[in-house]
């Protein structure tokens, strides 16, 4: 393994403070590629049925790729795995930045933590040598005095970490764990961070990447530099399909999903955010596009404010849920939720949830302790991430999740309590069959990342040419499953790569890069010859593992891929589809189809033998059917 | 005409800016030696604060100090493109150069002896050639110069 990868594992034994080192094999690599693909096989591996996701017995697996910082663009992505709090299931989480391409300087493409730590601690890798150290001194600290105050220690303002704030500290469901000043990876992985006491993982090295052919790997580079450009992304950066979804029909979740009606959106336009509070350009490692830009706000109440971003998600979960008419609010809520470690997604989809609860006088100001939870008061949306972040107040009744918070205030709640196996929705998804099917299907719950949307805003030409028009089409039901099948192989891709899958896919629509293009990548990288089929079959192979994780760990079955019965009762009122619901048999059908696509049981969900087996997933195989 | 010109950083309106993502260090690196290691590159992303990132390579001194302070008279200038050249063999890699350049443009990395500095990529200088803001540029200072006074005088004339 000299090309591509760094070639070791580095395995941390929290609980007896014991450090090994692995190396990573071809064989192994072969199969399963990197990154998200080798940490499931790894949590599959190594999790079994019955381990609690914060129990020491649990594994927090960082990962990146073999493309990974390299300069191939946006080579900047690492995968944090372990058992999720939230879905009882896989949880998995990608983030960018700086971190993942210095991980691999430092030596390593992957890292297991199990056990607890005694004491608050963090690892250092320096350079291929590992050390857990003191985090006692941290301990309490948000996640950017954190980094701060670990490159002090260390002294080196080089070293680049990954952490938690008070949220992860806490074990707050909500929480996720930080690099820099806002790169997340969320789904609950935060909490489990901070179940093993492990404050931040800080990674420095000098371990250069070498690649097996550097005359085509330059060749390749050079081309999708030259040639892959998003003005437009570059511009408005992701909070730009705020835009694009207004002007489509589509709308973002906007007051708990209760309508797609806004009516002050304009107030928080991508437009008005550049003119008003976008200072320069934030790339993350190697990334010709940079839809990441810093923000610094210079009058009225929130002066001073700086961070980076907002992403799209901390739009929706500042501005468009809770219906905030103010940016430097939203922004804000966007710097406390960075800082304090909690997920911009999951916190406000349950802050969007608890406004609903008070509109309908589900909840009183005396459950709130006399905060009210009035849409577009930010007041109360900026009180509600502090308290979540520290369990205190009605933070501790919302902090770990929509699932969790609907069964604690109960009362009916539940209705609106959109979570698709524990992880909640951030989305209208009512008549977009093809964003349905990939959200209840996704490995991860509820998510917008596994089957980006393939109904009618994307004209992707494959899937029209191989899979029919219908595929294509907001209520079309013919060819969803197959489409969605290769779209989920897609968007796998990437996240084993350890490159950016907004670059590599979205941004391309799906049809700028083929499975020949990344094989050709992988094979100037690596040297390792990984044909067109086999590259798509090992995306295929990962998607199964997760699968069989979630069937064999997460008690996961057909009842569990459904959406939240708001959507089949509650009809929307967006322009385009007024008054419509889903239809329970529009959803059966697709789920059939996409079950024999995929080779699942229809009930159980579980990969078929046959299908397990021609994956060469024999041992999973014996788990599931012997 | 490559004789004259530098590597500039020129911004312009957003978001014709730095961004900060590093690709210049990384395909230096590259070049040079065929791998990918940031800390071997002759261009250096230097972070001025959270928000804000400053490439920082040789200026290309008329009378460059590091020149001046080498005692073995290793460093001469290239005569195609002005650029810095280092005679290895004349090289003690004693690090007086590194001292003096007020700008810390060259430098000697830990596994190497002799100092690493921008030879311009003998005319084609990849940083250049990839930032995909295309900020950096290839420039004789005096056309800057020459373009600001323009400028400046159509703001003075409103």
């Amino acid at each position: 393994m000299a090309f591509g990868y760094a070639g070791k594992i580095l395995r941390v034994d929290l609980t007896s403070n014991k450090i090994k080192e692995e190396e990573l094999k071809e064989d192994f690599a072969k199969k399963f590629i990197g990154a998200r693909g080798i940490n499931s096989k790894i949590l599959y591996d190594e999790v079994k049925p019955g381990v609690d996701p914060f129990s020491p017995e649990n594994r927090l697996i960082f990962g990146t790729g073999p493309l990974a910082g390299t300069m191939l663009p946006a080579g900047c992505r690492f995968t944090v795995t372990a058992r999720s709090p939230l879905t009882m299931g896989h949880g998995d989480a990608n983030a960018g930045g700086f971190f993942a391409p210095e991980l691999k300087f430092s030596g390593f493409d992957h890292i297991i933590f199990h056990g607890r730590s005694k004491k608050p601690s963090y690892l250092f890798i320096n350079d291929g040598k590992a050390e857990l150290r003191s985090a006692e001194q941290i301990w309490g600290k948000n996640t950017w005095n954190t980094q701060e105050l670990i490159q002090k220690e260390l002294g080196d303002e080089d070293i680049q970490i990954a952490c938690i704030g008070p949220a992860g500290e806490n074990m707050v469901k909500n929480a996720c764990i930080i690099h820099g000043l806002k790169r997340a990876a969320a789904k609950g992985m935060g909490s489990v961070m901070g179940s093993k006491n492990l404050k931040a993982v800080a990674v420095r090295g000098r371990k250069g990447i070498r690649v097996a052919d550097p005359k085509e790997f330059l060749k390749i580079s050079e081309k999708i530099l030259t040639k892959h450009k998003r003005p437009d992304l570059t511009l408005y950066g992701t909070p730009g399909s705020v835009l694009y979804e207004v002007n489509t029909g589509y709308s973002p979740a906007t007051k708990n999903i209760q309508t797609t009606r806004f009516p002050g959106i304009e107030k928080i336009s991508p437009k008005l955010l550049n003119q008003k509070y976008i200072y320069r350009l934030k790339a993350c490692f190697g990334c010709s596009i940079s839809c990441g830009r810093s923000y610094v706000v210079k009058h009225g109440q929130f002066k001073g404010l700086y961070g980076e971003g907002p992403e799209l998600a901390a739009m929706w979960s500042w501005g468009t849920q809770p219906q905030v008419t103010s940016l430097p609010a939203v922004l804000k809520a966007d710097v406390l939720s960075n800082q304090l470690g909690i997920d911009c997604i999951e916190a406000g989809n349950t802050i969007a949830f608890a406004m609903e609860c008070y509109q309908k006088g589900i909840i009183t100001d005396e459950d709130t302790g006399g905060i009210k939870l009035e849409w577009g008061n930010f007041k109360a949306v900026h009180s509600i991430l502090e308290q979540m972040a520290n369990r205190k107040g009605f933070g501790e009744i919302l902090c770990d999740g929509v699932k969790d918070a609907a069964s604690r205030i109960g009362r009916g709640s539940e209705f609106f309590a959109h979570t698709i196996k524990g992880q909640s929705v951030p989305a209208d998804l009512r008549i977009k069959h093809g964003s349905v099917l990939g959200y209840i299907t996704s490995t991860r719950g509820a998510d917008h990342l596994r089957g980006l949307i393939i109904d009618d805003v994307l004209p992707i030409e494959y899937i029209k040419k191989n899979y029919g028009e219908e595929a294509l089409m907001s209520e079309g039901i013919k060819g969803k499953g197959i489409a969605l099948k290769w779209i989920q192989e897609m968007t796998t891709l990437p996240d084993c790569f350890g490159i950016c899958k907004i670059f590599y896919i979205l941004s391309a629509g799906y049809s700028v890069f083929t499975f020949e293009n990344f094989s050709a990548m992988y094979k100037a990288a690596t040297g390792i010859d990984v044909s067109e089929k086999d590259m798509l079959k090992a995306c295929e192979r990962v998607y199964n593992v997760e699968q069989a994780f979630n069937v064999r760990v997460g008690g996961f079955s057909r009842k569990d891929d459904t959406v939240p019965p708001r959507f089949f009762n509650e009809p929307t009122d967006a322009n385009k589809w007024k008054g419509k619901t889903l239809k329970k048999e529009n959803i059966d059908e697709m789920l059939d189809d996409y079950y024999t696509c995929r080779g699942w049981n229809k009930s159980t969900t579980a990969p078929e033998k046959e299908k397990l087996l021609e994956l060469e997933l024999d041992e999973i195989a014996k788990d599931l059917y012997e | 005409m490559i004789k004259g010109k530098k590597i500039v950083l020129e911004e312009g309106k957003f978001p014709s800016v730095c961004s900060g993502c590093r690709l210049c260090e990384t395909v230096c690196s590259f070049e040079h030696e065929e791998i990918f290691a940031p800390w071997l590159s002759r261009i250096k992303v230097v972070k001025v604060d959270h928000l804000t990132d400053y490439p920082l390579t040789c200026k290309l001194c008329k009378n460059p100090p590091c020149k001046k302070a080498c005692p073995q008279a290793a460093i001469s200038k290239n005569k195609n493109t002005d650029a810095l050249q280092i005679d290895s063999e004349l090289c003690i890699g004693c690090g007086e150069c590194v001292l003096a350049c007020p700008f810390g443009a060259i430098s000697i990395p830990r596994e190497k002896i002799s100092p690493i500095v921008c030879n311009l990529c003998d005319g084609d200088p990849k940083c250049v050639k990839y930032c995909p803001t295309e900020v950096l540029k290839l420039k004789d200072e005096e056309a800057v110069a020459k373009r600001k006074r323009s400028n400046a005088s159509v703001s003075k004339g409103e």
